[in-house]
């Protein structure tokens, strides 16, 4: 039945010059829909079933966890629910989450139709996961504009310009986030976006309490380790719960979509960045006797680990195939690097209390130079060997 | 003995895996030859029409390499040639009259024996998998025994059932050569009493059994003079017949396997004979490759089988497309990657097809290149050189040392569905242009 609509369809588009250019669009429904019929013309003549929509679906199925915490999440943090029962905050978060979604696949997948037709080139699932990450990288208040301008900013800017999904250079979901970090500073970060009703009451994040209080030891947080780790704090829609997000995780790296060892690298250079910030918090002051240690600088890896977007970025950001290096001996400096910044961005920097995003960014930059570097290398082993 | 122990690879399960049998193939009355499916090949026909030709007469060259003569297995009248676009030479038909009346030659063991009497086409040289030039000589030869492509030749269950003169090949070779002759044996081997060949030790997890892919464990290959020769068991076998008994050997030992085959097995065939009158295929929508499915090139059954293959896939065909597969658990999905429930589950249920199960999209490196490519070699990179025509990069990057049979698994796990084998190949073509 269906079949045999979009296949009338497809003669109506094909017959028609000037639908024509709306076949790739056509294209991209058909294909979602049903599998491709395209047989191979070139050995081999046998092909994995797997494709990139497989690929991208399964990222999506990692997030799930997440996205389902961070709606749960909305309602339970929001003074306005009076129940905490799993289910009604769940629906008062649809209620916030659900719009923001709308508007976010409506505009992106607006501004990918029009790149598909004008550029001729077939739809690409890689917004779909893109489009999935966008709003859980938001605080839960976002106004819905400021949501439609940084998706098509995302899209546009971090990803079509440079050829669509393979060529870009920058993460587009968190292209996206910073374009609203550094557009609209008030309504991203501070005290107030993290509740409904967004105007009254305001809460701050745990990373927030800790670099505004400089008095205030960081053992008396307000917040546990366990409510960290599990997310019962205000925060960004998907980075609350990096319970949810380890699920994600697991499943990016049983299905290979996601490297480990970025994930690993990551982890180790936080790590030893926080131990020896640590350690500058503890000895510092009997060094130098002048030097005042920030508050942050004793924040120890454990808690870097579930506070703010670390896990979060570390599992869906900077393990993005193609804005991470490709290579992966590559992928270790990477990551590396990435929390190497990280712990710097959010210990030093007085101005942000969070610096995931730009860490990761950051490193985005510098990945095609350690993979450089890691060819150039394999280019003198090689003529080392030819010398023999 | 060197053991070459490979961990990178697959190797596929598909339906019709031919049986330990072999069955002899009545003789043809015609015989084909199609000089048009040898790559960058210009033909020049030393015969025409009606022309009377014997066993072991040449019928026709390449005029790159003109030395190098190709010849017919039958005595007979020709009785067709076809011509393609171009004028290239699509087929050329002889009428066996199955005298099998020998053409003379002055046989000894040099060169020139080797080139006159056909046997030099048999050896082919990497890189570019091409016939080595006649004035040209190897650094080493390389002979494979255990093949290990979907369907391959199981070399020591056919030299126990069929006359052996290998180790005449082997001297021949290494008298008119003086160089060594390595080859890769298995675990348990029927060829390790062979003499003066230098072995070494493979598993059976392809690509192992790819002679690109021994090379470059063995003895790499640094630049584009630098030739390793090699030849299948089969033609060494030829080639040692040849000497011993001053004639050729026109037969050759196919594995003929795939669901579309009705009866899987090894076909004693005349070389030339049409796929049509090998053996039975089933009536449904089949798709007919000369030599495996990973690597071999789609024909026709009134053609004969390609010079150098030895295996014949025949597959169906499916044109069913399915409903939102690419949401479902996928229990019945044959992929090498973790994306499918099939994998926990088993994938012994899950069928292949000629289906490309996909779109093609960007190169978007997940890994999944390299996790099927036993080598020292950056695919991603090679292949993005290639595409943008940097030759000085591809050299760097290790070009003469790939060939496209060993990437074939890339293309296969591919998940955006890049051609990488076909890539390379034309990277291959490209320094062959340039050179």
């Amino acid at each position: 039945m269906l079949r045999k609509l979009l296949d009338n369809i497809e003669q109506i588009i094909l017959s028609n010059d000037k639908l024509k250019k709306f076949h790739l669009l056509y294209d991209g429904l058909d294909t979602f829909l049903y599998s491709k019929n395209t047989q191979t013309t070139n050995a081999p003549y046998v092909r994995d079933s797997v494709d990139l929509k497989r690929t991208m679906i399964i990222v999506v199925l990692a997030l799930l966890p997440s996205f389902i915490f961070g709606t749960y999440n909305v309602g339970l943090q929001s003074p306005e629910m009076t129940s905490s029962s799993f289910l009604d905050c769940f629906i008062f978060g649809l209620y916030k989450v659900l719009p923001m979604y709308l508007v976010v696949f409506a505009i992106g997948g607006l501004f990918e139709g029009l790149f598909v037709v004008v550029r001729k080139h077939e739809i690409n699932e890689g917004f779909l996961v893109t489009g999935f990450l966008i709003p859980l990288t938001m605080p839960p208040t976002v106004p819905l504009w400021m949501l439609a301008l940084a998706t098509i900013f995302g899209v546009v800017i971090g990803k079509e310009i440079f050829g669509g999904t393979g060529y870009n250079i920058f993460n587009p979901a968190l292209t996206a986030r910073a374009f609203l970090f550094f557009a609209y500073p008030s309504k991203m970060s501070g005290n107030i976006p993290w509740l409904f009703p967004a105007d009254g009451l305001s809460k701050a994040t745990p990373l927030l309490e800790v670099s505004s209080n400089i008095d205030k030891p960081f053992s008396e947080l307000s917040y546990s380790w366990s409510d960290m780790f599990f997310g019962y704090i205000p925060g960004s829609l998907g980075e609350t719960s990096t319970l949810a997000i380890l699920i994600g995780a697991f499943i990016l790296i049983v299905t290979k979509i996601g490297s480990w060892r970025t994930m690993i690298a990551t982890t180790i250079g936080m790590i030893l960045t926080s131990l020896l910030l640590m350690s500058l918090h503890k000895y510092g002051p009997c060094i130098f006797p002048d030097y005042k240690p920030g508050p942050m600088l004793a924040i120890n890896p454990f808690y870097h680990f579930v506070m703010g977007s670390f896990a979060f970025g570390m599992v869906f950001m900077a393990t993005d195939p193609v804005s991470s290096a490709q290579t992966n001996i590559g992928r270790w400096y990477y990551g590396l690097l990435i929390g190497f910044m990280v712990v710097i961005i959010r210990c030093i920097n007085p101005a942000y209390p969070e610096g995931m995003m730009l860490a990761i960014l950051f490193a985005n930059a510098f990945a095609p130079l350690f993979d450089y570097n890691v060819i150039q290398n394999h280019i003198k082993k090689r003529q080392i060997r030819n010398e023999k | 003995m060197k053991i070459i122990k490979i961990k990178k690879g697959h190797n596929l399960k598909i339906s019709g895996k031919p049986s330990n049998k072999i069955f002899n193939v009545p003789e043809s009355t015609n015989v084909t030859f199609h000089p048009a499916r040898f790559k960058s090949f210009k033909t020049k026909l030393l015969i025409k029409e009606n022309d009377y030709v014997k066993v072991g007469t040449p019928i026709f060259f390449n005029k790159n390499n003109s030395e190098v003569m190709f010849i017919s297995t039958v005595s007979g009248n020709v009785k067709d040639i076809v011509y393609g676009n171009r004028r290239s030479v699509e087929s050329i038909v002889i009428e066996n009259d199955k005298k099998y009346k020998l053409y003379t030659l002055d046989i000894n063991k040099s060169k020139e024996t080797l080139l006159k009497s056909g046997l030099w086409s048999l050896i082919r040289q990497k890189p570019f998998s091409k016939i080595p030039d006649s004035k040209s000589s190897p650094k080493s030869f390389f002979v494979s025994s255990v093949p290990t492509e979907p369907f391959a030749v199981d070399n020591n269950f056919l030299f126990r059932n069929i006359d052996n003169h290998l180790q005449k090949g082997i001297d021949v070779l290494k008298e008119i050569f003086n160089c060594d002759i390595n080859m890769g044996i298995s675990e348990k081997s029927e060829f390790s009493e062979l003499k003066d060949i230098n072995f070494y030790k493979i598993n059976s997890l392809h690509p192992a059994g790819n002679v690109g892919v021994q090379i470059h464990h063995i003895d790499p290959i640094k630049n584009a003079d630098d030739t390793r020769w090699y030849l299948s068991m089969q033609d060494l076998n030829r080639i040692g017949y040849y000497f011993e008994n001053n004639k050729h050997f026109n037969y050759k030992y196919y594995s003929i396997g795939g669901n579309g085959v009705v009866e899987a097995s090894y076909y004693k065939t005349l070389i030339g004979t049409p796929i049509e009158e090998i053996t039975k295929f089933s009536n449904k929508n089949i798709r007919f490759i000369a030599g495996d499915i990973l690597n071999g090139c789609e024909t026709s059954q009134q053609n004969s089988i390609d010079y150098y293959d030895e295996v014949l896939s025949v597959i169906e065909a499916s044109e069913k497309r399915e409903f939102l597969g690419w949401l479902k658990p996928g229990i019945d999905k044959y992929s090498l990657t973790s994306t499918f429930l099939s994998k926990i589950i088993s994938n012994n249920k899950s069928k292949l097809n000629t289906h490309l199960n996909g779109s093609v999209r960007t190169i978007i490196p997940m890994g999944n290149w390299e996790s099927v490519l036993p080598m020292n070699i950056y695919p991603e990179y090679l292949v993005k050189s290639i595409l943008c025509k940097d030759i000085d990069m591809m050299e760097k990057l290790g070009i003469y040392e790939s060939s496209p049979e060993d990437f074939a698994l890339c293309s296969f796990i591919c998940q955006s569905k890049v051609e990488v084998s076909k890539i390379i190949q034309d990277g291959l073509d490209l320094i062959i242009e340039e050179i």
